[in-house]
């Protein structure tokens, strides 16, 4: 059984401009202890996603499985369970804590929302503040005494707080330095040998997923491009939309960067407001054909142990 | 000849109530016709503060120029009267901010903006400066540019806006161009289209390009030599292909080990 | 450490150091009163329409009963700070709790409650203090109250953009996320970041109800049990062309006290945004 199943899920929002179909139709498994990287554009509903699962938005249709129980019709004392089971970790380190509660405070919340003992919350928030490398002192002091990289492992150490089976990380380095990326990342993966939690991997960063996958997720205006191995996915991209993006990416190597064949994709992303009717990639796609203006592509196998939604690969 | 752009030796300090800070120390580079030469560093380092020194956009107070000289074709920026610099801004040098949504007028129309920049440098009237506009919008690759002349900047994505902000740069084909983080706040793909379209339009003009970065990717893709800067000095000079193969200052070399750990796993 | 801070950022402006200090003597004063003047202040003790300095008994004079202006000012801060205070209370007990519901939940809640707020601002507050005095018995529990009704728009307005810009942020999804109910993400996390520029109005709140309470008493509508400040101006208006003091003295000090509380409250806006000014 999936840690986590995510069958036909769709999110809307209503706005003052019209439906923004912001998740439109994503079906999903991550397995226990798998890292799970979700990529793609801003504004492809990547971070809708994630939101999702945690039921910090309203879904409009689809199941969410977790652990085998759909959690999409539960209020919020019925998500109790899932709450200790899942957990997120936020992009912005200066915003996901308090300003004016104290890191221990903040790390605690989840123990005292839980109904746990004054002294079991506070030997657990000394234990979670060691595990992440933070001095146990940490816990009278306030987030703005930390560096972007130490208000993050204070946001992970809340999330470990009780045992999560799958944290889902929404770009969680994106806002920190690139020296202080590597050692952020270093500790989730450090994390994850230790207590076998999963991690749903939400970035736009490309490097980053292929250094932290085991598996890629592509996403591409509320819909899934490509859905594989990381190692399938890099050297042999199946749906365009992947090639693009990996081609789009910069490799920090000057002579490759020179001689390297790049197709730069062309035309602008179109407004979820109004997506293009049929494959959602068409408007842009260097191999659309007129089928894919009338008919949506569906996951399919494409080899390697890939799904693509592409008529054409 | 001149080249278009060398400093030397230019040094800016912040003076606030805490006291004193060198922000730039010292920084001599030149740039070639046709060149791009990468400023990177951490943020914090100065480079952005170095871009605005030669701009003399300075935000005086706290930050002063404090020595050291800027010579645009031969001609020296630090000792021009401000009046000077208001010709030299847009006309000789273009650039190019992070952030194209803000640093577009939200009230005024697209066209509205790049004619602005041609009439105050020109002497094209209303009608020509509006078919320049249309030109340049085609030029940065605008799709539907004659559509786009009566947008406002929020009817346009990140990437469109830089497009505008780099046609309003070019629009008085400067020898010139200081581009700020250009490509920081876009996504990958549409990253890809700007540094292409950077770059071709370089090519064309043979402008001398100082491209400021925190991206080595960035960097390994658009620079001809690095600067390496760090807590406001040069700490290294080279050529892209060197720098990569043989960095020689251990804070290059400590970036380019967690740019390549990131990258590599 | 923060304290520290605070103090400090609120000592650098002078006019603020000023104000609290005044306010400080005063309200020792109205703590103080019965230790200095043990009679009732209403009593008469002398001769009327004494000019101050006229009697040392009586240094700043006497009324048109010969009851003791100084007594009466010394006890009348009691009520005139009691009424500020209680009165602002109402009023950020109110405009916070309907702000914060407002600006959290969104939606319809909002509208009801934005709407019922322009309501409220669109009736002239002082006919509506009166109206309310006279239909519910002048007591100074009611005109407490009824000033507190008229004076909650603009906190609840502050709340709610407060709350707002708040309830979005991360810190506030990562509660929700841990399963957070919204009481507590209300009252535990999202309104200690909102009070500082809340607490800063309501300062002026007490303020505007100390003028409020002497208008109505000097209209001749406050309690006839308290001897405000404002019912002393009101008292004596009948003698302001011979003897002016009457109404001056209390007069003064009602200004010196407004004054003083616009100056705590500018004071609190720079220490407690410490953003705004340190640029």
């Amino acid at each position: 059984m999936s840690l986590l199943s995510l069958r036909d899920v769709h999110v809307r929002f209503n706005t003052a401009a019209g439906v923004v179909r912001a998740v439109n139709g994503v079906s999903l498994d991550l397995a226990v202890g798998e890292t799970l990287g979700l990529v793609g554009e801003s504004g492809c509903g990547k971070s809708t996603l994630g939101k999702a699962i945690m039921k910090l938005v309203p879904i409009a249709g689809g199941e969410i499985l977790v652990e085998g129980i759909d959690i999409a019709p539960l209020d919020r004392k019925q998500l109790t369970d899932m709450r200790r089971k899942v957990q997120m970790i936020f992009q912005d380190p200066y915003g996901s804590l308090n300003p004016r509660s104290t890191v221990g405070r903040s790390v605690a919340q989840p123990m005292v929302l839980a109904g746990w003992t004054a002294e079991a919350t506070a030997t657990r928030v000394e234990t979670l503040l060691r595990w992440v490398g933070l001095p146990t002192d940490a816990k009278q002091r306030y987030p703005h005494e930390f560096s972007g990289g130490q208000r993050q492992r204070i946001g992970i150490a809340r999330a470990l707080a009780l045992s999560p089976r799958l944290i889902i990380c929404d770009e969680p380095v994106s806002a920190l330095d690139v020296s202080v990326r590597a050692q952020v990342i270093n500790l989730l993966e450090d994390l994850k040998g230790e207590f076998g939690v999963s991690y749903l991997f939400i970035s736009h960063d490309l490097s980053v997923v292929e250094h932290i996958a085991d598996r890629v997720a592509v996403m591409y205006l509320g819909t899934l491009a490509e859905v594989g191995g990381r190692d399938q996915i890099w050297r042999s991209p199946q749906h365009p939309y992947t090639k693009a993006l990996l081609a789009a990416a910069p490799v920090a190597n000057p002579r490759l960067a020179r001689t390297r064949p790049r197709t730069v994709l062309q035309g602008e992303l179109p407004s979820p407001l109004d997506p293009p009717a049929g494959c959602p990639f068409h408007s842009r796609c260097p191999i659309a054909q007129d089928r894919c203006k009338a008919e949506r592509p569906t996951l399919r196998p494409v080899g390697g142990g890939a799904l693509a939604a592409c008529h054409f690969v | 000849m001149a080249l278009p752009l060398e400093v030397v030796g230019l040094s800016t300090t912040l003076f606030t109530r805490r006291g004193e800070m060198k922000a730039v120390d010292g920084l001599s580079l030149s740039v070639g016709a046709g060149e791009t030469v990468a400023l990177v560093g951490e943020s914090g380092c100065g480079k952005s503060l170095s871009a605005l020194s030669i701009m003399r956009l300075l935000p005086d107070p706290p930050a002063r120029i404090v020595g050291g000289e800027v010579r645009l074709n031969g001609r020296d920026l630090v000792q021009l009267p401000e009046e000077g610099m208001l010709d030299i801004r847009g006309q000789e040098i273009g650039m190019i901010f992070q952030d194209p949504m803000s640093s577009l007028n939200p009230v005024a129309t697209i066209e509205k903006q790049i004619a602005e920049v041609l009439m105050t440098h020109t002497d094209l009237g209303r009608g020509q400066a509006r078919a320049r506009a249309h030109e340049l919008l085609e030029m940065v690759g605008m799709p539907d540019a004659g559509r786009r002349l009566d947008a406002y900047p929020h009817q346009l994505s990140g990437g469109m806006c830089q497009r505008v902000v780099i046609a309003m740069a070019i629009a008085c084909s400067p020898s010139v161009l200081i581009a700020d983080e250009p490509t920081t706040a876009l996504d990958v793909t549409v990253q890809a289209q700007v540094l292409a379209l950077l770059k071709k339009l370089q090519a064309d003009a043979g402008m001398a390009m100082v491209f400021i970065t925190h991206d080595l990717g960035v960097v390994a893709e658009t620079a001809d030599r690095v600067v390496v800067m760090y807590a406001g000095r040069k700490v290294e000079e080279a050529a892209v292909d060197d720098l990569f193969d043989t960095p020689l200052h251990p804070y290059t070399a400590g970036r380019l080990v967690a740019c390549f750990a990131a990258e590599r796993g | 450490m923060q304290r520290l801070e605070f103090i400090g950022r609120f000592a650098r402006n002078r006019g603020a150091l000023i104000g609290a200090v005044l306010i400080l003597v005063v309200a020792l004063m109205a703590l103080l009163a019965p230790l200095f003047f043990p009679v009732d202040p209403l009593r008469i003790v002398g001769q009327p329409e004494l000019w101050p300095g006229e009697d040392p008994d009586f240094p700043l004079g006497t009324d048109s009963l010969g009851r003791d202006m100084l007594s009466m000012i010394v006890h009348g801060a009691r009520a005139t700070l009691l009424i500020g205070l209680f009165a602002s209370a109402v009023a950020t007990l109110i405009g916070v709790s309907v702000g914060a519901t407002a600006g959290y939940f969104g939606g319809w809640i909002d509208e009801i409650a934005m709407r019922a707020a322009e309501l409220f601002q669109t009736i002239p507050n002082l006919i509506f203090v009166l109206t309310i005095v006279v239909i519910l018995g002048s007591t100074l529990a009611n005109i407490v109250i009824a000033i507190g009704i008229v004076s909650w728009t603009p906190i609840a307005r502050m709340t709610r953009a407060e709350f707002l810009a708040l309830r979005d942020r991360e810190f506030v999804q990562a509660c929700r996320a841990m399963g957070m109910g919204d009481f507590r993400i209300i009252a535990g996390e999202i309104l200690p970041n909102a009070l500082p520029p809340v607490i800063v109005l309501s300062s002026l709140v007490v303020a505007g109800a100390i003028l409020f309470e002497s208008a109505v008493s000097f209209l001749g509508l406050g309690d006839p049990n308290v001897a405000s400040w404002g019912r002393l101006v009101g008292d004596g208006r009948q003698l302001i062309r011979s003897s002016w003091y009457i109404c001056a003295i209390p007069g003064v000090a009602i200004m010196i006290t407004v004054l003083c509380l616009n100056l705590i409250g500018d004071g609190l806006n720079d220490a407690l945004n410490p953003k705004l000014r340190d640029r």
